[in-house]
């Protein structure tokens, strides 16, 4: 579904993603971890089309299509949909306006009012949120709870079919992370589609049953892996692997 | 009792809508909602009586236009005023607030959104000396797009310390950010530039009814 081969990245003159491979296949749900700063955020802006930043080099490969050759906006009728960690506001602009223009843009026709106003309304339900919801501000005057479930709104609106969650754990309470994920996972069991999350903590690894954990380290992928090794990591830190990474640059430098 | 006087005619109602109108004046002495569109304002005067509380949502499209508004409140009152533009030519905008006696506000959004356009904002609020107590703000956001400019003047003379007062100005382009998260939902450039402009015209805007009416105007 997407494969990811070799790819350079750098944003002000400074490379973040270098050499960074990722494969990832229809289903899948794939973690990524490491330590604050090493890309992974980096990542999720590059598969969404972020012009911000610069691929100098390799390719993202979507569905047999040239990923790096897309606008933002066809990116996102092809079905991939990013969940940020702080899911910006947009005053004046609410959810059922931006809703219903996406969907009429990714459909190519004017999406009825009928069918779209029912849908809201199941899914705001699903989600246990207020119907005021669908009028409201995109994320305005949202708690951080609020805004992912609001984002939830909109992945259950659009059907993407490739899902990128960063950091969705973020400022969530124990109970919002339980809502949240199940979330996710009822959305996956009645539509295909794969999830690439990137998360500090094993514990939403687990609940999202997360089938390939990729450590990066030097803004590549160093070390794969499943469950195992997001508990690994839990208990030992990174420490390890950015040793290996240190010796690693050392030894390139001599 | 309300007792609201717009251009010699007297309203008793919390809420009035004025759509395609000339106005040259509004005194207000009670508590009242103002919402004006499409309406010509070429040279107003507000005016609060003591113990009132007075909203204004006023929303134009402006080709070329000199408008003059002068705000006056008196003892124990309240004003917002809030205007929303967009301008596709030219617009001079001059704003005087006066206290006219103690423990007022006067809050001055203004929120203009230029295409390809040129508008110069001054706005002048004094706090005279001995009238203590009051509170004034200046808010003023400005979007600029196809080369639009802005010149914004948000000025305070103030002669007491008994006051709060704040003025700020901000003028920029469309945000990057929101473009790009509207974007990544799946819509075009074009649409995305068109919701947010938009979405930032009506924010101000504290009447339901009124934002309606600016939808289906700007649409």
């Amino acid at each position: 579904m997407l494969k990811i081969s070799n790819l350079s990245v750098q944003i002000d003159k400074k490379k973040v993603l270098n050499g960074f491979n990722l494969n990832i296949s229809l289903g899948e749900v794939h973690a990524i971890m490491g330590p604050n700063g090493i890309g992974k955020s980096t990542i999720c802006k590059v598969i969404m089309g972020d012009s911000n930043y610069i691929v100098s080099s390799g390719t993202i490969i979507y569905n047999g299509e040239d990923l790096l050759k897309m606008d933002v906006t066809t990116r996102a009728k092809k079905g991939i949909f990013l969940l940020n960690q702080t899911p910006i506001e947009i005053p004046g602009v609410s959810n059922a306006e931006m809703l219903r223009m996406a969907l009429s843009e990714k459909e190519g026709k004017l999406v009825s009012i009928f069918d779209f106003n029912k849908k809201m309304e199941e899914t705001c339900q699903k989600l246990n949120l207020p119907k005021s919801f669908i009028h409201r501000g995109i994320n305005e005057g949202m708690s951080g709870g609020e805004r992912k479930k609001n984002e939830l709104l909109h992945m259950w609106m659009l059907e993407p079919k490739f899902i990128i969650l960063d950091e969705v754990d973020s400022g969530l309470d124990v109970d919002s992370l339980k809502i949240v994920c199940d979330n996710i996972n009822e959305y996956r069991k009645t539509h295909k589609c794969s999830i690439l999350l990137v998360s500090h903590h094993a514990n939403i690894l687990k609940m999202l049953d997360v089938s390939d954990v990729h450590i990066m380290a030097n803004g590549k992928i160093v070390k794969s892996g499943d469950l195992s090794l997001a508990l690994e990591i839990e208990n030992n830190g990174y420490s390890a692997y950015s040793k290996a990474n240190e010796v690693s640059e050392v030894l390139i430098n001599e | 009792m309300n007792k609201i006087n717009i251009d010699n005619i007297m309203y008793t109602d919390e809420i009035i809508l004025l759509e395609n109108k000339s106005i040259r004046k509004i005194k207000v002495s009670g508590k009242c909602q103002i919402d004006i569109i499409n309406s010509k304002v070429n040279e107003l005067i507000i005016e609060a009586d003591d113990n009132s509380s007075l909203l204004i949502n006023y929303f134009n499209i402006i080709n070329k236009q000199y408008s003059k508004i002068d705000i006056k409140v008196k003892n124990k009152s309240s004003v917002i005023f809030n205007h929303s533009f967009k301008v596709l030519d030219k617009y001079n905008l001059d704003i005087k607030t006066d206290f006219l006696g103690k423990e007022s506000s006067i809050t001055v959004n203004l929120s203009g959104l230029n295409d390809g356009a040129k508008t110069i904002v001054d706005v002048k609020g004094y706090v005279k000396k001995n009238k203590n107590n009051n509170v004034l703000d200046e808010n003023m956001r400005f979007i600029n797009i196809n080369n639009g400019t802005v010149m914004s003047n948000p000025n305070m003379y103030i002669d007491t310390s008994l006051v709060i007062a704040n003025h700020n100005t901000a003028i920029g382009g469309v945000s990057s950010n929101e473009l790009f998260y509207l974007m990544s939902k799946g819509l075009s450039k074009e649409e995305s530039v068109k919701l947010i402009c938009n979405g930032f015209l009506i924010n101000k805007i504290l009447s339901d009814e009124l934002r309606i009416k600016v939808k289906e105007v700007l649409n």
